[in-house]
């Protein structure tokens, strides 16, 4: 899918639809095994199954005490796949030129200028985690809390140092909110049956609500 | 310890890196412009990834240590103190080397880049490696921290060090020079004949090759001395 604007309203819709109901799930699945490059455009695996780790213990929890779990497993993980699809499928700077495109240059700016450091803030988190984990394997440092929390500590005052010479560049170069970007987008006749198929898994979860 | 790359060749995409060589006994300098492959070479010699073709030999034992450009990735203490400790190193020499005197209690986020990096090194270079890669080591110093370091890594190693780094400023003697150009990396060869062969030198050995001189090596005083014997 090539339209930055099509991709974010395909994983939301497809996210609320796989939430609402196993059908609407099923359904996203569905278009998830079709009309994406699946395992294969998962950009960081290691986080997808970190949160699938996440979401077995929460449906075992929810099945023992209340029911559904499973469920509920099944729909969040079809949730965690399409999100992971729109993570890999995201290219830079499109989240700023989809929020311009639909809220204008001087909100949409703004927002979309907040969504690209925040996108591009959690890239580089994750890079810095797999950099962690090369640098802990040649000091041969175990992986315990004791050593992760002043580990994490550094990192997440690093963010916060960047974020503050991020904010002190936008200054020094005037920024002082909107801007001007006229955005384009191809959509090529093959992004149609992909767009298509998502207005479908949106109904089948609306009218199947089990 | 000795690392032969054979017809080595790492893919990302578009972008390729074929190596051959070997990195034996000695200082080693891994030159090329930001994104020609330095951090990838440094990671496969370090046996962190694995090449698409080729193979990669270690002979030698021994531990072997990869210090990536960025220290915060390294760090598992919460203090000063705590992190010397968990590299095994006696505190005072470490303290000393990094200008951090009576700072063992500091918590590390405290440190600025400059000194996390000076630290860092700091704590690498009390240990002793086979095989010793430093990935950018002069990224965050400034110019005394730089100069220091080259003096640091100048001395002679009793095992294989290769430096990989765009530092243009200040550079240690080495033994042999490499550099990565369009996608391939190549040896220069021994130091003396490789500074000739280098494509793109530091100003200060460029202006030098200009001026005539030929230093033996590719430190600051060298240069200095090589021209000093030109001007004489």
């Amino acid at each position: 899918m090539q339209d930055g604007r099509l991709k974010i309203l395909s994983a939301t819709v497809l996210s609320v639809a796989a939430f609402l109901s196993i059908a609407g799930a099923v359904a996203a699945l569905a278009w998830w095994l079709l009309f994406t490059p699946r395992v294969r455009g998962i950009r960081n695996p290691r986080a997808v199954l970190f949160f699938l780790a996440i979401l077995c213990v929460t449906a075992v929890v929810l099945q023992v005490t209340a029911g559904g779990g499973l469920s509920y497993l099944f729909r969040m993980t079809v949730v965690v796949l399409v999100a992971a699809w729109y993570h890999g499928a995201r290219k830079s700077g499109e989240l700023l030129e989809v929020a311009v495109s639909f809220f204008g240059n001087r909100t949409g700016f703004d927002l979309g200028l907040l969504a690209e450091m925040a996108a591009r803030s959690l890239d580089l988190l994750l890079e810095d985690v797999g950099m962690m984990e090369i640098a802990w394997k040649m000091k041969g440092t175990p992986r315990r809390l004791k050593t992760l929390t002043p580990a994490l500590t550094l990192l997440l005052h690093r963010q916060m140092q960047q974020s503050g010479e991020q904010a002190s560049l936008l200054a020094l170069r005037g920024y002082t909110g909107g801007g001007s970007l006229c955005p384009a987008f191809p959509f090529p006749r093959r992004d149609l049956p992909a767009a298509c198929s998502v207005l479908l898994a949106a109904a089948i979860a609306l009218a199947i609500p089990l | 310890m000795r690392v032969s790359l054979r017809d080595v060749e790492i893919r990302r995409g578009e972008w390729t890196l074929s190596a051959a060589g070997v990195f034996g006994e000695g200082r080693h300098l891994v030159t090329g412009p930001v994104g020609s492959g330095k951090s990838t070479l440094a990671l496969l010699l370090a046996g962190i990834i694995a090449p698409e073709r080729g193979t990669v030999v270690r002979e030698g034992s021994g531990p072997l240590f990869l210090s990536l450009p960025f220290p915060e990735h390294h760090t598992t203490g919460a203090t000063v103190g705590e992190e010397i400790a968990s590299w095994g190193v006696a505190e005072a020499p470490v303290l000393a080397a990094s200008d951090l005197a009576g700072m063992s209690l500091e918590p590390l986020f405290r440190l600025s880049r400059g000194e996390l990096k000076r630290f860092h090194l700091a704590c690498v270079l009390a240990r002793r490696w086979e095989l010793l890669l430093l990935d950018e080591p002069y990224t965050a110093l400034d110019c005394s921290g730089r100069d220091a370091l080259s003096t640091r890594l100048s001395a002679p190693p009793a095992a294989t060090t290769v430096i990989f780094t765009h530092a243009r400023e200040s550079l240690p003697r080495v033994d042999r020079l490499w550099e990565i150009r369009e996608g391939r990396l190549v040896d220069l060869g021994p130091v003396a004949d490789a500074i000739p062969l280098w494509s793109s030198p530091p100003a200060y050995i460029r202006i030098a090759l200009e001026e005539g001189a030929a230093p033996a090596n590719i430190s600051v005083e060298d240069v200095r001395e090589a021209l000093c014997r030109t001007d004489g």
